[in-house]
């Protein structure tokens, strides 16, 4: 069983003059290792909800589990150190150099200078910048991407288990941002952080979220996989909101383990192979090109898990 | 021809101003540098003690919008009383001396550096303010490793702007008994004296620019990171 990283229970945050609550009842239960996405329009209540789990934002009424302790009764500061805080533009601190900002929460936990040093340059590793190059850069010498990417090494550098991130991909072109979106998957993948991350982007919240926060009105609508999602929005507005009647986006968005068959054929070279975490759309290319009624089905270690008819494919439109 | 011979009669009364402020020198240098600390003493120590008052008070309408606009106001104000006013007003109430001087001077600094401080300070995007928040520094360090250095430039801004002032008035200051380079300036009005002018307004220049290149080269080194 993996443990409960955080906790919402009952949450409401009213800001003072406010006519409604900007985060309305919200109860929700976040694992250790889960990628979730907060999504929803402008001034939906994400930031909000976001920064009451670092204590940015106090809490109204309700309460928030971190690890199972609740987060008013631990110490706010060193509580705030074990959570890696992105935001849009990275937020980094325009005097100091990147290695001076990645150091930022290291230096303040008392590190020694070697650990800090050999650190950021894992760091800068990690997020596939050169640190001959980088290091001692300012911030502004740098593009929106590579601000980024600065931004996520340095919310990464105590290895914090829980990590925030509001819309830091917001201000980034959409090459760039496709790129760093692969590469927060890598990170993730390997290194189990619980991410929330916050988005107004459907595509994105779809693409990174292992389970998607649908927010509106400061409430949650539906907290659940991508795939249930678009195939079963729990109610209009959600439907509305990911246009699940829409049989391009749901190519887009849905995965090919969501309508895989298990194996009847006897598997050939000849067939076209899909990953398991593909999305319909490169599916439907695959059969367009390959002209077959059939696609194999590969997982992460390249063994044929299963496969997929034209005729499954094609009643997604229906 | 004519011209020629106010060319030659120019060149003489260079030469003979020249040889004037030589004399002078060689013949005051103790007192001449006598002046030129003494100039130096009250203009550092006015700056020294409007930073004093400038930069904390700065620092703290910065956090205090009411309070800010208030001070802002009144000190806006008191910039628009020349600095030999405020002077002169001193006598009345200090009387004439160094001390009396040196209250002038100060209130003259004060202004540039209280609101180039607010300025610092203020102009701090709230973001940062809130990331540094968010990472887990405490008010302290946000206060040192942040605020502090960015309101920095600004700050010198303002220090640079009043050691320029202070040292130009501290001249005229030497007229209510502050002594220094003023003294000079002020004999050489009376006796009708060109070197005396020449000498003391050459040395306040030299002082004020010595200022700017000093205070300009510390501010390079804190905005490093705002150029390419
Ligand atoms: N500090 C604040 N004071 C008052 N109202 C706020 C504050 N922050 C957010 N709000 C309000 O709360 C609601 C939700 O805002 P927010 O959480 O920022 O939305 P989102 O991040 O989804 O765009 C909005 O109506 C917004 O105006
Ligand atoms: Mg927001």
């Amino acid at each position: 069983m993996t443990a409960v990283a955080v906790e919402f229970k009952n949450v409401c945050k009213h800001f003072p003059e406010a006519e409604v609550n900007a985060v309305s009842h919200v109860s929700l239960k976040i694992n250790q290792g889960e990628f979730i996405t907060i999504l929803g329009t402008s001034g939906s209540g994400k930031t909000t909800l976001m920064k009451m789990v670092n204590r940015l934002h106090d809490i109204t009424s309700g309460d928030i589990f971190f690890f199972g302790e609740n987060i008013n009764s631990l110490p706010v500061v060193e509580y705030r150190r074990k959570i890696g805080y992105v935001v849009q533009q990275g937020g980094l601190f325009p005097h100091m150099t990147v290695a001076e900002n990645i150091a930022v929460v290291p230096h303040i936990l008392k590190w020694d200078k070697e650990k800090i040093d050999a650190r950021v340059d894992e760091l800068l590793e990690m997020v596939g910048l050169k640190k001959e190059l980088y290091k001692d850069r300012y911030p502004r010498q740098l593009s929106g991407g590579q601000q980024q990417r600065i931004g996520i090494a340095r919310a990464m550098a105590s290895d914090p288990a829980v990590m925030l991130m509001d819309e830091p991909f917001g201000a980034i072109d959409a090459i760039t941002r496709e790129n760093l979106q692969d590469e927060l998957l890598r990170i993730q993948k390997a290194l189990h952080k619980t991410i929330l991350f916050v988005t107004h982007d459907i595509s994105e919240a779809f693409k990174l979220g292992d389970r998607v926060i649908v927010m509106h009105e400061g409430k949650v609508q539906q907290f659940d996989t991508p795939d249930r999602i678009m195939l079963h929005p729990a109610n209009d507005f959600v439907a509305k909101f990911v246009s699940a009647d829409d049989v391009m986006k749901k190519l887009q968005v849905l995965k090919v383990h969501t309508i895989m068959d298990g194996l009847s054929i006897k598997t050939s070279n000849q067939l076209a192979v899909a990953h398991v975490d593909d999305t319909l759309e490169t599916l439907l290319k695959l059969f367009m090109t390959s002209s077959t009624q059939t696609v194999l089905v590969k997982d992460d270690k390249d063994k044929i898990v299963g496969e997929v008819s034209w005729h499954r494919l094609s009643a997604i439109a229906s | 021809m004519e011209e020629c011979g106010l060319c030659y009669q120019f060149m003489k009364e260079v030469i003979s101003l020249s040889q004037k402020i030589i004399a002078y020198l060689s013949a005051n240098m103790t007192t001449y540098l006598q002046a030129v600390q003494t100039h130096l003493m009250i203009s550092i120590q006015a700056l020294w003690i409007a930073v004093m008052i400038g930069i904390p008070l700065g620092i703290f309408c910065s956090r205090n919008e009411k309070f800010s606009k208030y001070v802002t106001g009144w000190f806006n104000s008191l910039r628009i009383i020349p600095s030999l006013a405020i002077l002169v007003l001193m006598i009345p109430l200090m009387g004439t001396g160094k001390t009396p001087a040196l209250v002038a001077l100060t209130i003259l600094a004060v202004p540039p550096i209280l609101i180039n401080t607010i300025a610092g300070f203020a102009g701090i995007e709230a973001s940062l303010y809130e990331t540094a928040k968010g990472m887990g520094m405490d008010e302290k360090q946000i206060f040192l490793k942040i605020e502090w250095p960015l309101a920095l430039p600004l700050m010198l801004t303002g220090v640079r702007t009043s050691a320029v002032e202070v040292s130009a008035s501290a001249t005229i200051a030497a007229y209510i008994g502050a002594g220094g380079l003023g003294n000079i300036v002020f004999t050489g009005l009376g006796l009708n004296k060109a070197e005396l002018l020449l000498i003391g307004g050459v040395s306040v220049a030299a002082i004020s620019i010595g200022a700017e290149l000093i205070l300009g080269t510390v501010q390079n080194a804190v905005t490093k990171y705002q150029r390419d």
